[in-house]
């Protein structure tokens, strides 16, 4: 099975363009998100034996089979904090018990990197995030 | 001064002893390099990890056995080929590296846990955490699980030294005290031999400086 978030278009606001700032696509996102829920349809892509599992790079036969399983809202931003986004490793082989991982060889390499990377940081000093949710005026 | 050597090491070890020593010392010299091979390999690394947590677990329960049968065993007394520092020294760096056996896998299982990573030993059989989930405790406990490796690996190798130093330099047959095969008999010595062999209580040998003991 392979699966993928297709934004949902309809109804989004237009975002304003500051394209000069930094922070512009964290600071949209955030207005955005504060006016309405962003919504995204989740997509599985149904394989059949034959189907190239170990290589991201092929695509599948355009007539496979796809289910719409749902929306994905997002409803609400936080600032990275203790506890939250930061101090998780998002390790594609850490699965609750009923998932099996496939055959594809980038989930080892990522869970190896992945694993690098999250020792780095949690040996980095901790500061405030640099964007903060609060601090990110409304220019309605 | 011409002494012969002496015909077998003296007393052994008990077999239990020996048992522990030897099944420990495969699982830690291959918990060793499957750590070192894990955090370099890509591929490889989501096998070694599912190798290397359980493995940790069982050298962890061996090292309290081990313990155990170390408090209620008296070791053989030392040979006459070691010189009192080398003895204080063996026995420090014996208890150095039963220290490293108990906090090596307590340490990577905290680490685990500071990481909120679940401890998984094999399939759905987790263990629980024993630590906060912190990720500043997570990067201590990392840094400390390296060097602690480190300092077992140096410990284990100047011990598997003067073991093999004193066996085949000083010819004292030391190993014999922890071998699982029969020590053998003593083969007749030429004066070349005997003389390579001299061996005095008082002897201030050159042996270098490491554990002979489990």
């Amino acid at each position: 099975m392979r699966w993928i978030a297709v934004p949902d278009k309809r109804g989004a606001p237009a975002v304003p363009a500051h394209q000069d700032d930094p922070n512009h696509l964290f600071d949209d996102l955030i207005r955005v998100v504060a006016r309405q829920p962003l919504r995204c349809r989740l997509i599985l892509t149904i394989g059949v034996p034959g189907d190239p599992t170990n290589d991201a790079t092929r695509p599948w036969p355009s007539s496979t089979r796809s289910i719409d399983a749902g929306a994905i809202t997002i409803n609400a931003v936080q600032t990275e904090a203790p506890g939250n986004g930061r101090d998780i490793n998002f390790d594609p082989l850490v699965l609750p018990d009923g998932i099996a991982p496939s055959d594809d060889p980038l989930l080892s390499a990522r869970s190896a990197v992945y694993a690098r990377s999250f020792t780095r940081r949690a040996g980095e000093p901790k500061q405030p995030s640099a964007i903060d949710v609060a601090q990110v005026p409304d220019e309605r | 001064m011409n002494v012969k050597a002496p015909a077998a090491a003296g007393p052994r070890f008990t077999l239990l002893s020996r048992l522990l020593h030897w099944s420990m010392a495969a699982m830690v010299i291959a918990q060793l390099f499957i750590g070192v091979t894990m955090v370099a390999s890509l591929s490889y690394y989501p096998l070694l990890l599912a190798i290397h947590r359980p493995l940790g677990i069982a050298i962890l329960a061996f090292a309290v056995v081990r313990l155990l049968n170390r408090i209620m065993h008296r070791p053989p007394p030392f040979l006459a080929t070691m010189s009192p520092i080398e003895r204080r020294i063996a026995t420090w760096s014996e208890y150095l590296l039963y220290a490293l056996f108990l906090a090596q896998p307590l340490i990577g299982w905290a680490m685990l846990s500071a990481a909120q990573r679940p401890v998984v030993l094999y399939g759905p059989i987790h263990l629980p955490g024993i630590a906060p989930q912190n990720i500043s405790v997570f990067a201590v406990l990392r840094l400390c699980h390296t060097i602690f490796a480190y300092l077992l690996f140096l410990t284990f190798t100047a011990h598997m030294c003067a073991v093999l130093f004193h066996t085949f330099v000083l010819r004292d047959r030391m190993i014999d005290r922890m071998a699982l095969w029969p020590a053998k008999a003593q083969r007749p010595h030429h004066d070349r031999d005997s003389t390579t062999a001299t061996v005095a209580p008082d002897r201030d040998s050159p042996a270098p400086s490491a554990s002979p003991s489990p």
